[in-house]
């Protein structure tokens, strides 16, 4: 389980989060849903300590987050961010390989199963043939996969992605979502499709300016109403055979921003 | 996931068995560092034989086993010859692998920290720090009182001030940055680069301008059996092994900030403690031998080529290759003008700046 307790942060006089509380149940995904700018990021990094909140804290089942070490925190949360990865021309392999440096010691070489669980982990997001290419010269899709391969990698009992479905075509944002339901670990997850959430994320915590406006199993959680609030565009909500379909339409004109403006 | 993403070439491997084709990358490496290994001590041998007087391999053998094994007992060979190859070339040599190779592991490091590939390790104006520490002994006897070793003493003094400048700028607005980093470096070394420049117009000694000027473009002149070589050669093992052995970590704090963070590694912490060793074994470098350009900027680059980015492989790699190319560096200087010896920095520079131009056409070919 992963706990936030009225958690803020500022970067410097703005307030972009203010005093919410998050809770990932054990075994259950997640979805931090809301619009640009609404600090989905931001809960992201302080609910894996990436930054330390500016008031409250954060829970790692039941442990403050900040009495861990880092090699130990890594070991229980693995993270996929959304960040560029630097000159380096490391391969694939080597960029998975790294999900396990928070299991090994400073001594310790790559043993034979680190490297059997880094190209299982390949494997399971599709993209075992990639090992040897240059991490730097994929594209957008694949160096996606490759670092949720890498979080794989790193065997956490918690996982947090940050737009993890970003660059990947449509086959693969539900290949890749029903990957992530059969971990069975505690997942937080943050989306932008309305309707991936509503189909894989058991809960999901939806975000306006910082604020918390609802944080509730999804069914209960993403009705019209609150989506049109939330985001301004119209919202219908279908019951279908396959589950929850949302369609979107834009607003009366009325109500919309001049383009002129 | 459906099975039918797997790709089907590579299902071929037994899953259970597949370890990403390590064991054949590992005994590739493992091939590659002998060689490496061998051209370094051939490099050795030659370094030492050639020169103004060329002393054939056969006799550098016998000379180095009477020294240090007392085999061959008995003296053959010419009394010149055994003062050139011990006491001339074997010190210098020496220095000049111990250095080649501490600019390279250095400046990956570097290069890794403050993940920009146009460092080196001069960056943090540790080299500014250490001329300006040398203009002032060479040129106004600064440290006259330290004896035979003033010269370098007062150069990693001047050295140790200027990291320790960087440092404390850098760190005034709270936790190090790489940006930050970088900046303050830029802008210590300009400032200690203007106060030597003025120390040599200061002083009315041509002799002392032109020994200071020969300083800044380094020297390996300057080697011979004495502790201030030990603590070069004391160094850079040091800090190649510790490069070595933090080699994952290096890797995620190149990557980023964040992702160092994921991995288990304090990019902050970390960086703090690289900085240190950097800038202590870069002192020590530069107290030696002035600042040989190029060598931890371009070296790096090399091996990274030759061996991947990962650091674990590449840190050995680079100090192998950075130890052998310096010496062949040093042999232009002591024979291209001989008998008058050229700054070893000429060289590097020389043959370092079109390296860099092939490097960086390939860079941009590659990531296309």
């Amino acid at each position: 389980m992963i706990e936030g307790r009225g958690l803020s942060y500022a970067y410097g006089a703005t307030t972009v989060v203010r005093g919410i509380d998050v809770r990932a149940e054990s075994g259950r995904i997640l979805g931090l849903l809301g619009p640009n700018g609404s600090g989905k990021t931001t809960v992201v990094r302080m609910l894996t300590g990436i930054v330390a909140p500016r008031s409250g804290h954060v829970l790692l089942d039941g442990r403050p987050l900040r009495s861990f070490a880092h090699r130990e925190l890594a070991r229980q949360i693995a993270v996929v961010l959304q960040e560029s990865s630097g000159d380096l021309p490391m391969t694939v392999a080597d960029m998975v390989m790294l999900g396990r440096a928070p299991h090994q010691s400073t001594f310790s070489r790559n043993s034979a199963e680190d490297h059997r669980i880094a190209a299982a982990a390949l494997r399971r997001v599709g993209a075992r043939h990639l090992a040897d290419r240059t991490f730097a010269g994929l594209s957008g899709g694949e160096k996606q996969r490759v670092m949720i391969a890498r979080a794989l990698a790193q065997r956490p009992e918690h996982l947090v992605l940050d737009e993890p479905t970003n660059h990947l075509d449509i086959r693969f944002q539900h290949e890749l979502l029903t990957m992530i339901r059969g971990l069975g670990i505690t997942t937080v997850i943050v989306l932008h499709d309305l309707n991936l959430a509503a189909r894989y994320c058991d809960d999901v915590l939806v975000l306006q300016q910082g604020d918390v406006v609802a944080h509730g199993p999804c069914a209960d959680v993403l009705t019209p109403g609150l989506l049109e609030g939330v985001y301004g565009v119209g919202v219908e909500r279908l019951e279908t055979s396959r589950g929850i379909q949302f369609l979107f339409h834009p607003l009366e004109a009325a109500s919309m921003p001049s383009p002129t403006a | 996931m459906g099975p039918s993403s797997v790709v089907r070439s590579v299902a071929a491997v037994e899953p259970d068995l597949d370890d990403l084709g390590a064991s054949s990358r590992r005994r590739r490496y493992l091939l590659l560092l002998l060689g490496l290994l061998a051209v370094f001590l051939a490099t050795v041998v030659a370094a030492v034989g050639m020169g103004a007087v060329p002393v054939p391999p056969a006799t550098v053998f016998d000379v180095v086993g009477h020294h240090l094994l007392g085999s061959p007992a008995e003296v053959t060979w010419r009394p010149a010859h055994d003062s050139i190859v011990w006491r001339v070339r074997l010190p210098r040599v020496l220095l000049g692998a111990a250095v080649g190779a501490g600019l390279a592991v250095t400046g990956m490091a570097l290069q890794a920290m403050v993940r920009n590939m146009l460092a080196d390790p001069y960056l943090l104006g540790v080299n500014s720090g250490g001329s300006t520490g040398a203009a002032a002994a060479i040129l106004f006897g600064f440290g006259a009182g330290w004896g035979e070793h003033a010269l370098q003493i007062a150069a990693f003094l001047g050295a140790l001030a200027a990291s320790l400048l960087v440092f404390v700028i850098a760190r005034t607005a709270g936790r190090i940055t790489s940006t930050r980093l970088l900046m303050t470096g830029v802008a210590v070394g300009y400032a200690l680069y203007a106060l030597t420049s003025f120390l040599i117009f200061a002083s009315d000694s041509a002799e002392g301008s032109r020994s200071v000027l020969f300083w800044l473009l380094g020297t390996l002149a300057l080697a011979h059996w004495s502790a201030p070589l030990a603590v070069v050669v004391a160094a850079v093992v040091l800090v190649t092994c510790l490069l070595t052995l933090w080699g994952r970590r290096l890797d995620a704090l190149a990557i980023g900030d964040e992702t160092a963070h994921t991995l288990g590694v304090s990019p902050a912490r970390f960086r703090l403690v690289l900085l240190v060793l950097v800038s202590l074994a870069v002192g020590v470098l530069v107290a030696s031998s002035g600042s040989i350009g190029f060598v931890g900027l371009v070296i790096p680059h090399l091996a990274r080529r030759v061996v991947g980015a990962t650091h674990r492989r590449a840190v050995p790699v680079a100090a192998l290759i950075g130890a052998t190319f310096l010496l062949w560096a040093d042999l232009a200087a002591r024979t291209v003008l001989s008998p008058q010896e050229l700054p070893i920095g000429i060289i590097t520079a020389l043959v370092g700046a079109p390296f860099l131009l092939i490097l960086v056409r390939r860079l941009h070919a590659g990531s296309e």
